[in-house]
C-alpha cells in the first residue's frame, strides 16, 4: 500500500511537473497534440525526438504512444524511402532538422564515408528478412509444397518460363527492393562471399530472366501491397517484401489471394530496424533517444512489437509473436563498397529490369506561362541529366519517352527511345530540347488528353509488340473546363481492353489543380496522386520509382 | 518576579528551539550527510549502456555523488567528442581513448577499470562442424572452446567454403565463404582489435612495427574482413543479429556480451562461446574532460561495490589476480553444474591455453585499418 501510495505521488509529481513544462515552453506548445503521426517541429522541442523515418515505421505509432506514456518521449516522424533518408543523411540535409533516423536498414548508408560521423548510435529494434510471399495456388503450380525448400534460382526459372510474376519495389528507393536484388544477384553469381563488380556482370543472363517476371513496381512497399490487392485474378502471383508486411498483408486478404512466405534456402537480407541518433542531436535529445531505446528493448515491449507489427524481436529471451518461424535464416553478406552497390543498381534500372513505357501528360495552358512553366522545365529537365548514380532520376536505358503536350487540346506529342550505352546521352539531350521549347497558352481539356495518352500507348503496344512496364503521368495547374468530362473519361475507360485498364494514371497536384478531379483519376486507373506544390522537383522524382 | 519572567522566557525559548530541531531532524534525510549528488554526462560503447542504466549501478555511483547519463557510440564515432560537451568519453579500447585524450589535451593516466577478450559466438552444430574440422576443440574437463585462428586463417587464405568441410552433420543454413562476421574496423574497437589481432598472427606472432610488414600482409588482412562485405558499426549489432537468429554463422563478440546474456537474460539454447586461441583485450579506457569524470574513472576501477556489478555485466575488472578472483567467482559453476555443458567461461585465459596478441602503435594500427579496407 505504502509503495503505490509513493508512487502515486510521484507520478502525481511528474504531471504537475509536465505541466508547467508545458506552460512555459512558449510558442508552440499551445497549438496542435502531437503524436507519432505529427510532422517534425522545425526545431528541438523537450521530450520531443524528431525522426526521419521509413513509411514502414508507421505500424510502431501504438508502441510509441505507450512510450510517450512510459518515458515523457515523444517521436514525431517525417517519412522518406530508405535510400532517400541515406542521401539526407550524407548530404547533411538532416542535421539540426532530425535528432534520428529510423530505417529498414542502415547498410547502404554505412558505405559512405561521408555518413559516418553523422551517426552517433545505431540500435536494431527489431529484425525481418526480405521474402517472397507466393499465392497458394501458384506455390501448387509450381509443386513446390509449403515453400520451405524454395531457392533462388527456381524462382528465376519460374519467373523465366511466365509461371511466375510477381511485384517489387525499386531497389533504387526501397530496401526490400534492393535487398531482394542483392539476394539474387548473390545467388546467380555462385558468390560465396560479398558481391563484386565481376560477380554482377556474371549474373546478368538469370538475373534479365529473373526480372521477366517481375509485373509491378513501385517506389514503396505500402502501395506495392494496394497495387497487388487491386490487380485481376492471376495475373500477379507473388510480392517480394518484408516477411512482415506478407504476414500483416494475409490478414486483409481474401483467401486466394493470400500469400505463402517463402524464404529461399540460398539466403536472404534481413532489416533490422536500427533507431539511428545522429550525431548533430543535442544533449536533451541524446537521452530522450537513450530512454526510448531502452524501453523499446525491453522484454514485454519486445513481444508487444513483435505481436503487433509480425517482426520478429531482438532481445534475448523474446518469444516472437505466433505465426513466426524460430528456424535459423542464412543471411547473404550486403555488398562492401558503394561501387558495387551502386553498380547493380544501375545495371538493374538500364539493363536488367523489363524497359518501360512512360507518357508525360503536361499541361501548357496559358496558366502555365511563366514561373509555373519554369518549374516544369526544371523538373522535367532533371530527368535527363547524367548525375545520378544509382538511377532515381533519369529516363532508363531502353525506356520509351512520351511528351504530350495540351492545353484545350493537344498541342504536340513526341516520342523517344533511350538506347542502351554510351548512345543514351544524345537522346536523353533531345527530350531535354523537346521539353525547354514547350510554350503557355490556351485551356486545360485535361480528361481529353488523358484520353489522347491511352491511344498513344495503345499504338505504341501494337506496333512494338513488347511488354513494358507502362505509366502514364499527368502534370496540370488547373481544372478541366474543355473537352471530354469526367463522366465521359470514365465512360471511355471502361470501355477499354484489360490490359490498357492496367495502366495507372499518376497526377501531379500542382497550381490551381483541381485536387478532387485528380484524386479521381488517380482511384479510376489505379495510380497515386503526388503532391507538386511543395517541390515539383520532388513530385517529378518521386514518380520515377513508380514507372 | 524578574527572575521568574526571564526563567519563563528561557524556557519558552528552549521548548520552541527543541521543536525547531526536532523538525528539522525529522526533516533531514536518515543516512548522514550524503555528498552532492552531480550531474555528468558521458559518451559510451554500446556494449556498457546497460550496465550505466542499471539501477543497482546507478545507487552504487550515488553513495559516490555521482549521478551518470550516458548516450552510446561506436568507439571510434567517439573520437569526434569534443571536451565541453559531455564529462568523459569511454570508449571499448585504448587507442580511441589515447586519441580522443591527445586532441582534447588531456594528460596523465587513463583510467581503464576493466576490460574483455575478444571472443566468437556461434551455434552447437556449428561448432561440431568446426570441432571435426580441427577448426576448433572443447576441453573435456574445463568445457572451454578454442577456435584454432592458424587454421582459421589458412581457410580463409584459401577461400575455402562450408560445404568443403567435413560435416557428419551439417545444418542447413550454413554455406558460402567461411568467414568471421566483424564489425567495421574504422568506426568500431571489435573491428580494430580484430585487424590488429589478425595482424600479430599474419606476422608470426609480433606485433607490427614497419610499413613494409603492413603492405606485405595486406592482401591477407583484405581476404579476412571483406569477404562479409558491409560491416556494422557497433558490436551490438552483429551479437543481437546472432541472438535473433538472423546472423552469420560466427560472430566475432566481447567476452563481455555472451556473459551478460548468459547472467542476465539466458543464451540461446545452442549458443557456444569460442575463445580464439590467440585473442586481444579491449581496455576498456576512460578519458575525462572534467574532475567529475576523472573521479568516475576512480571509483569505477577502486569501488568494490561498482567492481561487483561490473563482473554482473560480463567485464573483467582491472587489478590482476583480485580482478580475475572477482570474474571467477561469478562464473564459476555457469556451464559446468549442467550434464553435457555448451560451453564454458575461462576465468584464467592462461591456464586454458589462450594467448593475448599485442596492440601495435595507432600510426601503424591505422596503415593496417587501412590496408585491410582498401
Amino acid at each position: 500500500m505504502r509503495k503505490s501510495g509513493v508512487r502515486g505521488l510521484a507520478v502525481g509529481l511528474a504531471l504537475l511537473v509536465a505541466t508547467v513544462t508545458a506552460c512555459t515552453s512558449g510558442p508552440g506548445s499551445t497549438t496542435t497534440p502531437t503524436g507519432p503521426s505529427n510532422p517534425p517541429a522545425p526545431s528541438a522541442q523537450p521530450g520531443v525526438l524528431r525522426v526521419l523515418a521509413g513509411s514502414e515505421l508507421q505500424d510502431m505509432a501504438p508502441v510509441l504512444e505507450e512510450a510517450q506514456k512510459a518515458t515523457g518521449v515523444n517521436v514525431q516522424f517525417a517519412w522518406t524511402g530508405s535510400l532517400d533518408g541515406a542521401d539526407a543523411v550524407s548530404s547533411g540535409k538532416a542535421d539540426g532538422k532530425y535528432d534520428a533516423i529510423w530505417f529498414p536498414s542502415n547498410q547502404y548508408l554505412h558505405l559512405d564515408e561521408g555518413s559516418r560521423s553523422k551517426l552517433l548510435s545505431e540500435t536494431p529494434v527489431m529484425v525481418s528478412p526480405v521474402a517472397f510471399g507466393i499465392r497458394s495456388s501458384v506455390l501448387n503450380d509450381l509443386s513446390w509444397g509449403d515453400g520451405s525448400k524454395v531457392t533462388w534460382g527456381n524462382l528465376a526459372e519460374a519467373a523465366a518460363s511466365g509461371k511466375l510474376s510477381y511485384g517489387m519495389a525499386d531497389p533504387s528507393r526501397s530496401n526490400s527492393g534492393f535487398s531482394a536484388l542483392v539476394s539474387v544477384a548473390s545467388a546467380f553469381s555462385g558468390a560465396t562471399s560479398a558481391l563484386t563488380e565481376a560477380d554482377v556482370q556474371k549474373a546478368a543472363p538469370q538475373l534479365k530472366q529473373f526480372f521477366a517476371g517481375q509485373k509491378l513496381t513501385s517506389g514503396s512497399s505500402g502501395w506495392l501491397a494496394q497495387a497487388y490487392s487491386r490487380v485481376e485474378q492471376g495475373s500477379v502471383g507473388a510480392l517480394v517484401n518484408y516477411e512482415s508486411v506478407l504476414l500483416s498483408l494475409n490478414k486483409q486478404l481474401p483467401a486466394p489471394q493470400q500469400l505463402t512466405v517463402v524464404r529461399p534456402t540460398d539466403g536472404v537480407i534481413s532489416a533490422n530496424y536500427p533507431l539511428t541518433l545522429l550525431s548533430s542531436a543535442q544533449q536533451r535529445e541524446r537521452e530522450s533517444f537513450q530512454r526510448l531505446t531502452a524501453y523499446l528493448l525491453k522484454e514485454d515491449v519486445q513481444k508487444r512489437i513483435s505481436e503487433l507489427t509480425l517482426r520478429r524481436p531482438v532481445a534475448p529471451g523474446t518469444t516472437p509473436a505466433a505465426g513466426l518461424p524460430t528456424e535459423r535464416l542464412h543471411e547473404l553478406p550486403f555488398p562492401g563498397t558503394r561501387a558495387v552497390a551502386d553498380g547493380l543498381l544501375s545495371s538493374y534500372q538500364n539493363e536488367l529490369r523489363r524497359p518501360s513505357r512512360t507518357v508525360y501528360v503536361l499541361d501548357t495552358s496559358g496558366s502555365m506561362d511563366g514561373a509555373r512553366l519554369a518549374s516544369l522545365k526544371s523538373a522535367m529537365g532533371r530527368l535527363t541529366g547524367a548525375d545520378d548514380t544509382r538511377g532515381v532520376r533519369r529516363f532508363r536505358d531502353r525506356e520509351e519517352v512520351t511528351l504530350i503536350s495540351f492545353a484545350g487540346k493537344v498541342k504536340s506529342t513526341k516520342t523517344h527511345s533511350v538506347p542502351p550505352g554510351s548512345d543514351s546521352q544524345k537522346e536523353l539531350k533531345a527530350i531535354d530540347g523537346d521539353v525547354q521549347a514547350l510554350s503557355a497558352s490556351g485551356g486545360t481539356a485535361v480528361y481529353s488528353s488523358l484520353e489522347a495518352a491511352y491511344q498513344v500507348i495503345e499504338r505504341q503496344q501494337s506496333a512494338a509488340k513488347d511488354d513494358r512496364f507502362t505509366s502514364i503521368v499527368l502534370m496540370t495547374d488547373g481544372e478541366s473546363n474543355e473537352g471530354a468530362t469526367d463522366q465521359e473519361f470514365r465512360t471511355y475507360y471502361g470501355g477499354l481492353s484489360p490490359a490498357q485498364r492496367s495502366v495507372p494514371v499518376f497526377p501531379i497536384l500542382f497550381g490551381d489543380a483541381a485536387k478532387g478531379q485528380l484524386q479521381g483519376i488517380a482511384d479510376l486507373t489505379g495510380g497515386k496522386l503526388f503532391d507538386g506544390t511543395g517541390s515539383l522537383d520532388g513530385a517529378f522524382e518521386e514518380i520515377r520509382g513508380y514507372q | 518576579m524578574r527572575r521568574g519572567a526571564w526563567f519563563g522566557a528561557a524556557m519558552a525559548l528552549l521548548v520552541v528551539g527543541g521543536l525547531v530541531f526536532t523538525v528539522l531532524q525529522m526533516l533531514k534525510p536518515d543516512n548522514d550527510d550524503p555528498p552532492p549528488i552531480a550531474k555528468i554526462t558521458g559518451v559510451v560503447g554500446s556494449e556498457k549502456t546497460a550496465f550505466f542504466q542499471d539501477p543497482e549501478v546507478k545507487a552504487a555511483l550515488a553513495k559516490q555523488g555521482l549521478d551518470v547519463s550516458v548516450a552510446s557510440a561506436g568507439s571510434w564515432q567517439m573520437t569526434d567528442v569534443k571536451k565541453g560537451s559531455a564529462d568523459f568519453v569511454f570508449p571499448a579500447s585504448q587507442l580511441p581513448a589515447d586519441e580522443i585524450a591527445q586532441k582534447n589535451g588531456v594528460s596523465g593516466t587513463l583510467a581503464r577499470p576493466f576490460y574483455s577478450p575478444l571472443v566468437i559466438v556461434t551455434h552447437a552444430d556449428v561448432a561440431n562442424v568446426l570441432k571435426e574440422n580441427k577448426l576448433a576443440q572443447q576441453d573435456p574437463k574445463s568445457n572451454v572452446w578454442t577456435f584454432s585462428m592458424a587454421e582459421f586463417l589458412k581457410a580463409v587464405g584459401a577461400g575455402q567454403r562450408w560445404d568443403q568441410l567435413n560435416a557428419a552433420n551439417r545444418p542447413g543454413s550454413l554455406s558460402g565463404d567461411i568467414f568471421l562476421a566483424t564489425t567495421n574496423p574504422e568506426t568500431s574497437s571489435s573491428g580494430t582489435l580484430y585487424i590488429a589481432m589478425v595482424a600479430y598472427l599474419l606476422n608470426n606472432e609480433h606485433v607490427v612495427t614497419d610499413d613494409a610488414t603492413v603492405a606485405a600482409i595486406g592482401p591477407a588482412l583484405r581476404n579476412a574482413i571483406n569477404k562479409q562485405g558491409s560491416m556494422k558499426n557497433s558490436t551490438e549489432e552483429p551479437f543481437n543479429d546472432f541472438v535473433s537468429n538472423t546472423g552469420h554463422p560466427l560472430v566475432l563478440a566481447y567476452e563481455s556480451q555472451a556473459l551478460d546474456l548468459t547472467l542476465n537474460h539466458g543464451a540461446p539454447p545452442d549458443m557456444v562461446m569460442l575463445y580464439p586461441d590467440t585473442t586481444i583485450f579491449s581496455d576498456h579506457t576512460l578519458v575525462w574532460f572534467t574532475d567529475n569524470g576523472q573521479r568516475l574513472g576512480k571509483v569505477l576501477t577502486d569501488d568494490p561495490k561498482l567492481r561487483e556489478l561490473e563482473v554482473k555485466y560480463g567485464f573483467r575488472p582491472s587489478g590482476g589476480v583480485a580482478g580475475t578472483e572477482e570474474f571467477a567467482a561469478k562464473v564459476r559453476g555457469l556451464g559446468t553444474t549442467q550434464g553435457n555443458p555448451r560451453f564454458a567461461f575461462a576465468p584464467d585465459l592462461g591456464a586454458a591455453q589462450i594467448h593475448p596478441a599485442r596492440v601495435p602503435t595507432p600510426e601503424v594500427m591505422k596503415s593496417l585499418v587501412q590496408a585491410a579496407k582498401k
